[in-house]
């Protein structure tokens, strides 16, 4: 059954676990969002959001971005690859008040599930080793608008 | 010349350790050697090494050079290299603890320089 959630709710919850998390791990936080991926994908295959047809960049591309989209996470994705980067610009995240929060504080945006997906995708599904080594406001674009960058090995 | 490749073998030579690692803080595995699974392995000993260095933090103890935790089977060593990345080590209970933690100290010099 698909419900609609106040996504201030969703912010709420995730500022208190990231906090925490940060505050337990300290910089090897995005370590704990390496291994909560591989779950995170699992489940959303078991409430039917299924990545397994992914197979090149351009399955992921397009899967990725229609399932940010469809569930909310932003209103637009859009992936390239140029030479060993993933490179994905992201319309109007629906964290971007959360990571600016986070930012006042001093937390890097190591939760950041559109970069948790991607890596956890490419490394599944393409048999690639991948790395965040970029997550940034899109200069001069609006307030959510975000540009990712995985390193593909 | 130093490499990682060279830093691990050398770790992996001394007696008692079979498998050695360096890991990003994001848990990304940059090298391993020995058998293992080194992604888990890497993701683990980054974020305990992260929780480690919290604990120091919060009891005013100041930086973390290294951490062993022993255990019935043998020890794990993890020592932090500069901001970006943790080297790991597994060695069994044969191992000379002594002779482990002197060479971890000298690779972590070598590693500081080619990291």
């Amino acid at each position: 059954m698909k419900r609609a959630v106040d996504t201030r709710a969703v912010q709420g919850v995730l500022y208190g676990v990231y906090k925490a998390l940060h505050n337990i791990a300290g910089a090897s936080a995005p370590a704990v969002m390496r291994q909560a991926a591989p779950d995170i994908l699992a489940e959303l295959s078991k409430l039917g959001v299924s990545f397994d047809c992914v197979d090149d960049v351009d399955k992921l591309s397009s899967k990725i971005g229609e399932t940010m989209e469809k569930t909310g996470m932003c209103d637009k994705m859009v992936m390239r690859l140029e030479g060993d980067r993933l490179k994905a610009d992201i319309t109007n995240c629906a964290f971007f008040d959360l990571t600016m929060h986070l930012k006042e504080d001093g937390i890097p945006p190591f939760g950041c599930p559109f970069a948790a997906l991607t890596i956890a995708i490419a490394e599944k599904n393409l048999g690639k080793k991948a790395r965040l080594v970029n997550l940034e406001p899109v200069p001069g674009g609006n307030p959510g608008d975000t540009r990712l960058e995985v390193q593909l090995f | 010349m130093f490499n990682t490749d060279t830093i691990l073998k050398s770790l992996n030579d001394v007696q008692g350790v079979h498998q050695s690692l360096i890991v990003g803080r994001d848990g990304f595995v940059i090298n391993s050697m020995g058998d293992m699974e080194a992604d888990s392995v890497g993701a683990v000993i980054s974020t305990a090494i992260g929780a480690i260095e919290a604990m120091g933090r919060d009891c005013k103890q100041g930086g973390l050079f290294e951490v062993m935790a022993e255990y019935n089977g043998g020890v794990v060593i993890a020592a932090p290299i500069g901001k970006e990345a943790v080297l790991g080590i597994v060695a069994d209970e044969s191992a000379n603890l002594g002779g482990v933690r002197f060479v971890v100290k000298k690779s972590m010099k070598e590693l500081e320089k080619v990291m």
